[in-house]
């Protein structure tokens, strides 16, 4: 009893007010971390690849508005998954009608134009490299986000890191979709999702073991 | 009701508490230190006592660190108790063996562990208050700690048949106070 009294007061003694929506000013600064580090990786490979001539206005608003759907889904999950009674809320059907949108966009640009375009529509310059360069941009984002959800208290670790993985994946997208030479809307459905999900996947596997507390 | 009445209770105090009040601090530290003791001796069985002792103080040491992710429009209880069960369930898949028969147990161990059922101790709390200090603090050990009354005897510095004597008054206190009065002895 008086051990446990002791320790109470060192709790109680070690007390600093905390701010209210303290966690969600957390959040806000580890996804602006997320945002700069994939920029700064952004910008590093254009140094790599050369910046292709002209993407269509709709090609390019399709990726940056599917990515930015998909990342703010996932930053709203990220907050609640990091509370202890936090489910992921309404995420997957945000992410399921998004993904619908995109695919039913990419079927109506795919019936408008003559099949001998459809392999650049589909598989582009650049779909071999393009899932795991936006989970390389997300890689600044899903340390953030795990160095957010390790202070915080997540309880179920597979989970919680499937939306941190999927989240930086979005924060990937969404910057890597800045500079991206395809214009396929198929392209955008099958790659830019199968990048996103892969990060999800990552970082479930990471969460698994590292977000025990 | 009674339940509603901890929660205002307890998110009061963690309002305070997240204010930097310390004394509210104290006060609801205290308050769930003797909910989660009772509650895991009685889940772990009396000869896992220092289990208990060390899942309270993981469970407290996470409230503290982790108050950050209480938010303070929801339930505390709803928060506090996720971390409880958490903490449980952590303990038995650290300590079971790696067997799945034994953390499948665990988990049903951890299924029933339920929100009223933690809480239900708070009602026991608000008649205990009503007795006078040395009553409650034996009462509080031998009846809901689970400690003998040889035990108790030796920390109050009492004879046995004393502490038998004011446990049995402490009872009827209790029990009168609800409405039955057990005076048939």
């Amino acid at each position: 009893m008086t051990k446990n009294d002791e320790f109470i007061e060192a709790l109680v003694s070690n007390l600093t007010p905390v701010r209210h929506h303290a966690l969600r000013v957390r959040l806000a600064l580890t996804i602006m971390i997320g945002v700069i580090g994939a920029a700064i990786a952004l910008l590093i490979s254009l140094s790599f690849r050369p910046h292709l001539h002209h993407v269509t206005v709709a090609a390019f608003w399709v990726k940056f508005l599917y990515t930015a759907v998909l990342m703010t889904a996932t930053i709203a999950a990220l907050e609640r998954v990091a509370r202890p009674e936090g489910s992921i809320g309404s995420m997957v059907r945000v992410l399921v009608v998004a993904f619908s949108i995109v695919v039913l966009l990419a079927i109506t640009q795919l019936g408008l134009s003559p099949a001998s375009s459809y392999p650049g529509l589909i598989v582009g310059y650049s779909a071999s490299f393009c899932p795991f360069l936006i989970v390389a941009f997300g890689i600044p984002a899903f340390c953030a986000n795990m160095w957010f959800l390790r202070r915080a208290a997540p309880t179920r670790p597979a989970l919680a890191g499937f939306v941190a993985g999927a989240c930086a994946g979005g924060v990937g997208g969404w910057v890597y979709s800045w500079a991206c030479v395809e214009n396929g809307i198929p392209f955008i459905a099958i790659w830019y999702t199968l990048g996103i999900l892969l990060g999800g996947l990552v970082g479930s596997l990471v969460g698994k073991f590292s977000l025990r507390w | 009701m009674t339940k509603s009445v901890s929660e205002q209770v307890l998110k009061g105090l963690m309002l305070l508490s997240l204010d930097g009040d310390e004394a509210a601090y104290r006060r609801l530290l205290v308050i769930l230190r003797d909910l989660l003791l009772a509650f895991y001796r009685r889940r772990l069985g009396s000869n896992a006592d220092r289990d208990a002792e060390d899942l309270v103080q993981e469970v407290l040491l996470a409230v503290h660190s982790r108050r950050i992710t209480y938010d303070r429009e929801r339930p505390f209880t709803a928060w506090f108790f996720q971390i409880a069960k958490y903490k449980l369930i952590d303990h038995f898949r650290v300590n079971g063996s790696k067997r799945g028969a034994e953390i499948a147990l665990g988990d049903e161990i951890a299924a029933e562990f339920r929100e009223e059922a933690l809480f239900a101790h708070l009602d026991i709390d608000r008649l205990l208050d009503q007795l006078p200090a040395k009553q409650r603090e034996l009462l509080r050990q031998v009846k809901i700690a689970g400690k003998s009354t040889a035990e108790a005897a030796m920390e109050s510095g009492q004879s046995e048949a004393m502490v038998r004597v004011s446990i049995h008054r402490g009872m009827r206190a209790i029990g009168r106070k609800l409405g039955f009065a057990n005076d048939e002895k």
